[in-house]
């Protein structure tokens, strides 16, 4: 391959490889995208000036060093980073092997899978954009690479090819089985994603979220939703205080609680497991498919993946957490270190003038709702003895101080407490019908467990600072979060919000039908189809039979398309088939007349009938220095239509001429 | 390999032979090229990506490069669906020569098409052609000729993976049609040196044959010679056609100039060359084989060599 | 209409079994065309040139082409008259509204270039001075194919001079018969009565250049002349301007007909009158005859 046919049947390959390649430069180090990138132009340059190829052994010595250099970089050479840039960079160095056609195909192949490595990383409505484009160039680029057709030419085959095939596709995407796990071991979420709650709560750590306005999770409500004061998304529960923050000891392995009254409210969540880590609607009741259930009430997946996920769940919102505590889970959950001392006697003090634990903690929300306490993003840092210094001196703190000041106090008081980190609230998207709960949503709580109803008791301290933050909203809560939010300034335009929510519906959707396609929506897809209760060979043939019509109408208009002619043209070849069935075989170079000659076998009506029908054809065809007037064409046809000749004509005569 | 040229062979011998074809399903074969089952591995091992990672634009992905390939399917079988052949005629060549048998394809739709063929089980290239929708082209296919006599043409093979090179469609087609094949003309190995001069060939008395046919020979005479000259019209001929030539009567090319020892393949290809002599220095010559005699007529030179062709083949 | 088919009875009455041949001769006349006859003698082609001119009412010449025949025999040439002291014109045969070519092939090369100037232009130049041809003006040429002694044959350019090209061939045996029973050809001529006056034929002429053309038929045309450019037995296809002829003899024929518009079958008609010596001239020797390849094309190309 040389020359400029060569040139003009070869570059549409590496442009489309380039095209293809290019949003993995947004996942894999910087330099591997560049290399590739490098490898690419240069021989496209190569090729420009028709020089020779560096020889094999050369190629394959160089492509060790950047093996090496990527070993080093991301210690490995599978999984998904490791195996996609180690794809990339096959694909840069293939490029400087390539002489024959075949070699070509090879890249070209190669392409076609690296079009899959992006969607690894991500899988928006800009991605599958992307997609569609770099199959475009793909198919584009095979069109080119085998060279029969000008490139404009090829251009529209590979649309029509592709269009073609969109319905191919959608049939197989809908009707193929999912496999509702791995086939093998995923590789672990290496890095936690920015927007995902930290391991363990110290000062700080949630209100940096809140400055994050990612979406994590959207939420369906089968009824109607809860009251918005009950919209708690358990997420995480820390139950030991070391001193300056709260983390999870993991010491009730056994979750053995039991819910009591609340409102049972139905849902179905979509969410990327954060380590496996999914939130819930307080207090979940049985738990969903593949998800286990960790002590207190949290779910988690049985395996984790960071997979967009699905379920279902049945919650009783406002419900009270019963579970008994043995001495030793009692004394776990009143632990504290050593120091806070001022705190300390502070808890005392209530504890002193209070009748009962219940009212304890309401003696202690009475004391920051009426003490000067502020809530704000931006608190001033603490260190050391971190509950005195919030409560005595800054007085400043988001949620996650509230909630560790009472859970210190609390358990500074005998009553056995804990940290509960997770969601709460969300924004209604009408448009979409759901609820979207964003990274600005995280929010800390404590439940502290009440002897009297050996239950667990959800008390939210920040409800008692800002009451705005439960029932509104953190932008109104805090104005910091809302010069945070992108938009700049208050309250952004009414056209921008309901573009927004049609956005995120949009979203929304892709994320539930497309992205979110798996094992069980199929299922419950084939049994609202009635295709089966299972997805099981029978169910999928029935599903490919029925999209096989899908798949066939394309084609069929695409026939007819072709097939389609000017009527006068259409009337003259059904005649001709008419004429053959009574073995009257007519040639293209037939003239009317010729065709009259040939049908002398008929009889004689039919034969008189058939003269009719030629003479007007002849008129309509050939006497006219335009085109033939419509409505003359169309009853012509329609005479035509009702020429059978081989059939006993009763009495039904076809009006002779248009 | 073997198992393919079996297939062909036996795909080649489903075929009637005809003078005309219409190309239908029936006679069009599809398969995958080498990219085509490249491709495809490519799709399924997206595909168990896939399955494996959850991807559902994966799926998708791998769906549709399946469906590419089916419907580059129907795209290749649209390149011979529906065009007709017909055998043209070949002009005839020598041995050793390579003969064109034409063929001529009809694209009677309204789509265009591009395709290839080539003679099958020989190893002459494939000839490419590009029909515009609803148009005829004529395709020259390159035979080396190697026997002489009347050969047949082999089965066509037409081929097409248009548009992605992922699908070949492919039909044989066996068209009646021939090509005379004349024999290789050799040297005169034995009169050598005396050939062109005619001193050792026979040579026809004058005035022992009627020469009305070389009356044709005259262009550019003019009527007013030949109206003053008609009884003399030989000499005048002479002049006018033999400028300086010594020849005046007409030669023999006779089978029987050999020794009977020569074979036959050897006889008329001396034949063969003496006859391609004597046309050019346009000389009256008569061929005399064994039982049939060509003199001077219109198409002398063809008559002439394609008795020399098929001597064997006729008695 | 009705005093052409009455010329043409006559003519058939004339020469026996050969409706189509004159039919094509007559078609050639109202398209303002010339004819070219080839054919072996005897078989009427003089009879037939000649009782063209008779039932069309047009003056008739002949001329008998030999090599010594000068251009000035053909065309005219100026005498010098003594009592008037100038140049006198005195027109030649070809100052006829018929004129019969017989023989056009034995003429040199110089003569046949000067008729067939003639023909295209529709006047001779004599001296410098022009003069126009009677209207209309029809030559009939003929030629015989077998004998080719001491001839010229017409240079292949100049072939499509002459509209169509025509070959009477023998009578079928019945005509042939009733010919031998029958009258004398010559008191059958002298029989002929002018179906039409010059002025009539004019008008057909321009009759039939006026008959409808239909987009389709064009395609048809197209389509055929597409053919011959693509066959590879013709060294080069049929040009544009024998498209032209194509088109106007189809339209004489659909006249000849009858019909006021154009339809396939009248191409077919004059397809191989048209085109066979225009293509014939190229043909390589082969055993074929041109008509049948003639007829195979037309045979492959569909009607639109």
């Amino acid at each position: 391959m040389t020359g400029g046919d060569a040139l003009r049947r070869v570059l549409p390959v590496l442009a489309a490889l380039a095209v293809t390649a290019a949003p993995l430069a947004l996942h894999l180090p910087g330099w591997v995208a560049a290399l590739s990138a490098a490898m690419l132009l240069a021989r496209g340059v190569l090729l420009w000036q028709q020089r020779q190829l560096p020889p094999r052994w050369l190629v394959a010595l160089a492509v060790v060093v950047p093996l090496v250099l990527l070993w080093l970089t991301l210690r490995t050479l599978v999984g998904r980073e490791g195996g996609s840039a180690l794809l990339l960079l096959l694909v840069g160095f293939k490029a400087f092997e390539t002489f024959s056609l075949r070699d070509w195909r090879v890249l070209l192949a190669l392409g076609f899978f690296l079009a899959a490595t992006p969607l690894l990383f991500d899988q928006s409505p800009l991605a599958a954009a992307w997609l569609v484009q770099s199959l475009l160039c793909l198919t584009w680029a095979m069109a080119a690479l085998n060279g029969r057709q000008p490139l404009l030419a090829s251009l529209r085959t590979t649309l029509q090819a592709l269009l073609f095939s969109l319905p191919l596709m959608l049939v197989l995407f809908v009707v193929m089985p999912r496999l509702p796990g791995p086939l093998w071991g995923m590789p672990a979420a290496d890095e936690s994603a920015n927007s995902g709650l930290a391991e363990d709560m110290a000062p700080g750590s949630i209100s940096q979220l809140i400055l994050n306005h990612e979406p994590v999770f959207t939420a369906v409500f089968a009824g109607p939703p809860p009251p918005r004061r009950d919209f708690y998304w358990r997420v995480m529960l820390f139950d030991r205080f070391d001193g300056s923050r709260w983390l999870n000891a993991g010491a009730l392995t056994e979750p053995r609680g039991q819910t009591r009254g609340g409102i049972p409210v139905s849902y179905t969540l979509t969410v990327v497991p954060d380590k496996g880590r999914v939130p819930v609607l307080d207090l979940p009741g049985g738990v969903a498919e593949g998800l286990t259930e960790r002590a207190g009430m949290v779910w988690q997946q049985a395996r984790a993946s960071d997979a967009r996920i699905r379920f279902r769940a049945d919650s009783r919102a406002g419900a009270l957490l019963v579970e008994p505590l043995d001495a030793m889970q009692h004394a776990f959950y009143r632990f504290l270190p050593a120091g806070n001392e001022r705190a300390l006697a502070l808890a005392a003090s209530i504890r002193a003038r209070s009748r009962d634990d219940e009212a304890y903690i309401r003696a202690v929300l009475e004391h920051f709702r009426l003490e000067s306490f502020r809530y704000t993003l931006s608190p001033p840092p603490l260190s050391g003895a971190i509950v005195d210094q919030f409560l005595f001196e800054t007085r400043q703190g988001f949620c996650e101080h509230y909630a560790s000041a009472l859970a210190f106090l609390a358990r500074a008081a005998g009553i056995p407490s804990r940290v509960v980190v997770g969601y709460q609230g969300g924004e209604y998207n009408s448009a979409g019908e759901f609820w979207q709960i964003r990274s600005s949503d995280a929010h800390a709580w404590v439940e502290v467990w009440l002897a009297s109803r050996q239950a667990w008791w959800r008390v939210d301290p920040t409800a008692a600072v800002s009451p705005d933050r439960i029932e509104r909203g953190v932008e109104q809560a805090v104005p910091a979060a809302r010069t945070a939010m992108p938009m700049l300034g208050g309250r952004p335009p009414e056209w921008m919000l309901a573009l927004r929510q049609h956005w995120l519906a949009a979203n929304f959707a892709w994320q539930q039908w497309v992205v979110g396609y798996d094992a069980g929506r199929q299922r419950s897809l084939f049994r609202s189809l009635g295709l089966g209760q299972e997805v099981d060979v029978p169910a999928v043939l029935k599903g490919l039979l029925a999209g096989a019509v899908l798949m066939v109408m394309p084609f069929l208009w695409w026939w007819r398309q072709q097939a389609k002619r000017e009527p006068l043209q259409q009337g003259w070849l059904l005649l001709g088939r008419r004429l053959r069935r009574v073995e009257v075989v007519i040639a293209p170079s037939d003239t009317p007349a010729e065709v009259l000659l040939r049908a002398a076998s008929l009889a004689e009506a039919e034969h008189g009938q058939l003269a009719a029908l030629l003479e007007a054809y002849a008129c309509l065809r050939y006497r006219t220095s335009g085109e033939a007037s419509p409505e003359a064409v169309r009853c012509w046809l329609r005479a035509v239509r009702c020429f059978r000749p081989g059939r006993a004509m009763n009495g039904k005569t076809p009006a002779g001429r248009g | 390999m073997r198992f393919r040229n079996r297939l062909q062979a036996w795909l080649i011998r489903r075929q009637p032979e005809s003078t005309e074809w219409t190309l239908r399903q029936q006679r069009i074969y599809l398969l995958p090229t080498t990219f085509g089952w490249t491709l495809l591995g490519v799709a399924l091992a997206i595909w168990v990506g896939a399955l494996n990672y959850a991807v559902s634009l994966a799926y998708a992905l791998s769906f549709w490069i399946i469906g590419l390939l089916l419907v580059s399917v129907l795209m290749a079988y649209r390149q011979l669906a529906g065009l007709t052949l017909q055998a043209g005629a070949a002009d005839p060549v020598f041995a050793g020569e390579t003969a064109h048998f034409e063929v001529r394809l009809d694209n009677p739709s309204a789509w265009p098409r591009t395709l290839q063929g080539h003679l099958a089980g020989r190893a002459e290239r494939a000839v490419g052609c590009q029909l515009p929708s609803r148009s005829s082209t004529w395709l020259s296919l390159p035979m080396t000729a190697e026997k002489r006599g009347l050969q047949a043409m082999p089965a066509l093979a037409l081929s097409s993976d248009v548009p992605f090179g992922l699908i070949r469609a492919f039909a044989y087609v066996r068209l009646r049609e021939h090509v005379l094949v004349y024999p290789a003309p050799l040297r005169d190995g034995l009169r050598h040196g005396q050939g062109a001069s005619g001193e050792g060939e026979a040579v026809l008395p004058a005035g022992e044959d009627e020469f009305s046919h070389l009356a044709a020979y005259r262009d550019g005479d003019t009527s007013r010679q030949i109206a003053w000259k008609v009884l003399a019209r030989r000499d005048v001929l002479a002049s006018k056609q033999f400028t300086g030539a010594t020849a005046a009567g007409c030669r023999l090319l006779d089978w029987h100039d050999y020794p009977p020892g020569q074979g036959v393949e050897s006889r008329l290809s001396w034949l063969a060359w003496r006859v391609l002599e004597c046309e050019r220095e346009r000389c009256c010559y008569r061929l005399r084989l064994p039982g049939v005699e060509v003199g001077p007529q219109p198409h002398q030179r063809e008559r002439a060599l394609a008795l020399l062709a098929r001597f064997g083949a006729l008695s | 209409m009705q005093s052409l088919a009455f010329a043409y009875r006559q003519l058939n009455a004339l020469i026996l079994g050969k409706n189509d041949a004159i039919k094509l001769a007559l078609a050639c006349l109202i398209a303002r065309g010339h004819l070219l006859i080839e054919d072996v003698p005897g078989v009427g082609k003089t009879t037939l040139a000649h009782g063209l001119a008779r039932v069309l009412g047009l003056d008739y010449r002949r001329v008998q082409f030999t090599s010594d025949l000068l251009p000035a025999d053909i065309v005219g040439v100026n005498i010098f008259e003594r009592e008037a002291g100038t140049f006198h014109f005195h027109r030649g045969p070809v100052f006829a509204q018929v004129l019969l070519a017989d023989e056009i092939n034995r003429a040199s090369p110089k003569v046949q270039s000067a008729l067939l100037e003639a023909m295209e232009e529709r006047q001779v130049s004599v001296d410098g001075e022009t003069h126009a041809l009677p209207q209309p003006f029809f030559v009939i040429a003929t030629q015989n194919p077998i004998e080719q002694a001491g001839t010229f044959p017409l240079p292949e350019s100049q072939m499509d001079r002459f509209l169509m090209r025509i070959a009477l061939g023998y009578p079928p045996p019945q005509a042939e018969r009733a010919l031998l029973l029958g009258e004398e050809r010559r008191r059958v001529m002298d029989e002929l009565v002018p179906a039409l006056s010059p002025e009539q034929l004019q008008q057909l002429q321009a009759q039939a250049s006026r008959l409808t053309v239909s987009p389709a038929l064009a395609d048809y045309v197209l389509a055929l002349l597409q053919a011959t450019r693509q066959e590879r037995r013709f060294a080069q296809g049929l040009s544009p301007r024998a498209g032209l002829a194509l088109v106007a003899a189809a339209r004489a024929w659909a006249l000849l007909e009858g019909r006021d518009y154009v339809l396939p079958d009248d191409v077919k008609a004059v397809f191989p009158a048209v085109a066979g010596h225009r293509l014939a001239a190229i043909v390589p020797g082969g055993d074929r005859v041109p008509g049948d390849e003639l007829a195979a094309l037309v045979a492959h190309v569909a009607i639109p």
